[in-house]
């Protein structure tokens, strides 16, 4: 069985705010781009009675006006591209 | 009563025989054909008793292993299974060349299909046939001599017949005289002189007619060795440990005896002693489907390449396709360019579910199995054959039509599972569609085998 939607991991560009990082820029398919806008935002806690899940979703719009869902595994601290 | 009289037919040392036709610097020098044990051989025969020469064995230890010798080679003591080393310090002048087993098949084809323009044959092992002689007993062993005259012309094989009652007792007659052959060949006497010594002397002249006359097939058979019967090894072996050394000694033994004994084979090989095998021989349809072939000028190594031209080839073979009919099968025979110790040819062979004239159908046949096997070296010449033509099957329309893109998946997924037997799809299953991780809402898993859309 193989799960559909996997997350795939990200090289993201981030600058420091009071609420965490936030995503100013991405590579993706090879190309620097840059994040205009950033959409909505969500934070999914889970499964702290086993191996615990935290994570910070993005839903961005770059340049070019191409959406993206990311998200920021707060444990690891590594960016994923979901969606 | 009597077994009908059967012709066995065969080419003594057949793989060596062929290569020598291929090349025929090495007519006369010990030769050795074989391969690493892990090569596969496209087309070669079921071993049989018939040839002794059959690749039934292969090199152990991931060595070089011999699967044919020549009759040289054979004199020599090399013998099917040895090691290269074995068989070079029986042979230091050893000759080795690659085991082609689909050149061999092509051979062997060609020696049928000479004996067709005769007689209606029944293929045996590798370089062996089998056939009702079709002329009066007086004339029988004339008339098999000029076949094996004829053949010669034709092939340039020498060959070997043996005809008596029953296609087990004229084979074991057949190889009689090969065995016969290979010992004077190496100088050792030959024991009791054959049955058909008083007659004629099947090894005295190139072509060998071991000829029996009607209704003697039993006492031809009395005085050879019981390891001549088409019998399992474990079966060979008991005969040796209860004493019977020859045909005639299981032949004087009660058929209730030997059937408690040794069952079914132990029944079959008492009647074959006997003259009395009930096996029917049952000529083959000559092959002949329509076929298309090119010869390159600069070999060629791409994958896609040899699938367009496989694609052109399947055109015009088509155009010779009859209307109304379809092809069940295709065979695509790849001529390599020459390089050390590959075989020279290659062979791919692929069977549709169904008769069917569409090329579209057939090409993607085609392309799955180009893309699951690729000739083993640049390819300088390809042939298309079709085979097996019949009426395509016809398809039974719904009341209410399907949707078409439900039609074409159903389609499709019928030639997946007819082509890989499991059916390497996937479906996606939801597994809770409101978790709130993504990942875990849907997945996919195999389609199963009894899956349709």
């Amino acid at each position: 069985m193989e799960p559909l939607n996997a997350p795939r991991p990200l090289a993201v560009e981030t600058v420091a705010t009071p609420d965490g990082p936030q995503p100013v820029g991405v590579r993706w398919r090879g190309r620097r781009r840059r994040v205009v806008a950033i959409d909505d935002e969500w934070r999914v806690d889970d499964e702290w009675w086993r191996v615990p899940i935290s994570r910070h979703y993005f839903v961005v719009r770059l340049e070019g006006d191409r959406r993206l869902t990311l998200f920021l595994d707060r444990l690891a601290g590594t960016w994923w591209q979901q969606g | 009563m009597w077994a009908e009289r059967v012709a066995a037919l065969g080419v003594p040392w057949f793989a060596a025989a062929a290569q020598c036709r291929r090349e025929p610097g090495l007519a006369g020098r010990p030769l050795v054909l074989g391969g690493p044990p892990c090569s596969t051989h496209v087309g070669e025969s079921r071993p049989s008793l018939l040839a002794p020469q059959s690749p039934k064995a292969r090199g152990s230890r991931g060595v070089w292993g011999v699967l044919a010798v020549s009759a040289e080679a054979a004199a020599a003591g090399v013998r099917v299974g040895m090691t290269l080393a074995q068989a070079e310090s029986c042979c230091p002048d050893l000759v080795r060349r690659p085991y082609d087993a689909v050149y061999l098949a092509q051979e062997h084809e060609r020696l049928l299909a000479a004996l067709e323009a005769h007689v209606a044959v029944a293929p045996g092992a590798l370089g062996w046939a089998l056939f009702r002689p079709p002329w009066p007993s007086a004339e029988e062993r004339r008339a098999l001599a000029w076949l094996l005259d004829a053949l010669a012309a034709t092939t340039g094989y020498l060959a070997v017949v043996g005809v008596t009652e029953g296609r087990g007792a004229a084979e074991i007659v057949a190889r009689a005289a090969v065995g016969t052959r290979l010992r004077a060949a190496a100088g050792r006497p030959s024991g009791s002189p054959p049955p058909w010594a008083g007659t004629a002397d099947p090894l005295g002249a190139p072509n060998a007619v071991a000829w029996v006359a009607p209704g003697g097939a039993a006492t031809a058979l009395a005085p050879l060795p019981a390891a001549l019967l088409p019998v399992s090894a474990a079966m060979r072996r008991r005969l040796t440990l209860f004493g019977l050394p020859t045909i005639g000694a299981l032949a004087a033994l009660p058929l209730g005896a030997v059937q408690a004994q040794f069952g079914p084979e132990g029944r079959l090989a008492w009647l074959i002693a006997h003259g009395r095998d009930p096996r029917p021989l049952v000529p083959r349809e000559p092959p002949g489907g329509p076929s298309a072939a090119v010869a390159l000028d600069a070999p060629c190594a791409e994958r896609a390449r040899l699938l367009a031209l496989a694609e052109v080839l399947l055109a015009r073979a088509l155009r010779a396709v009859p209307a109304g009919q379809g092809v069940s099968s295709i065979r695509l025979v790849a001529e390599i360019e020459p390089g050390p110790g590959a075989p020279a040819t290659w062979e791919q062979r692929v069977v549709l579910r169904e008769p069917t004239a569409a090329a579209e159908a057939i090409r993607f046949a085609l392309a799955g199995a180009l893309l699951r096997a690729t000739p083993p070296g640049p390819i300088v010449g390809l042939r298309l054959e079709l085979h097996d033509l019949g009426a395509p099957t016809p398809c039974q329309l719904g009341l209410f039509a399907p949707r078409a893109t439900a039609g074409a998946l159903a389609a499709a997924v019928r030639t997946l599972r007819a082509r890989y037997g499991a059916l390497p799809l996937r479906r996606v299953v939801a597994l809770d569609p409101r978790h709130r991780l993504p990942e875990r809402r849907y997945a996919l898993v195999e389609a199963g085998p009894a899956w349709s859309p």
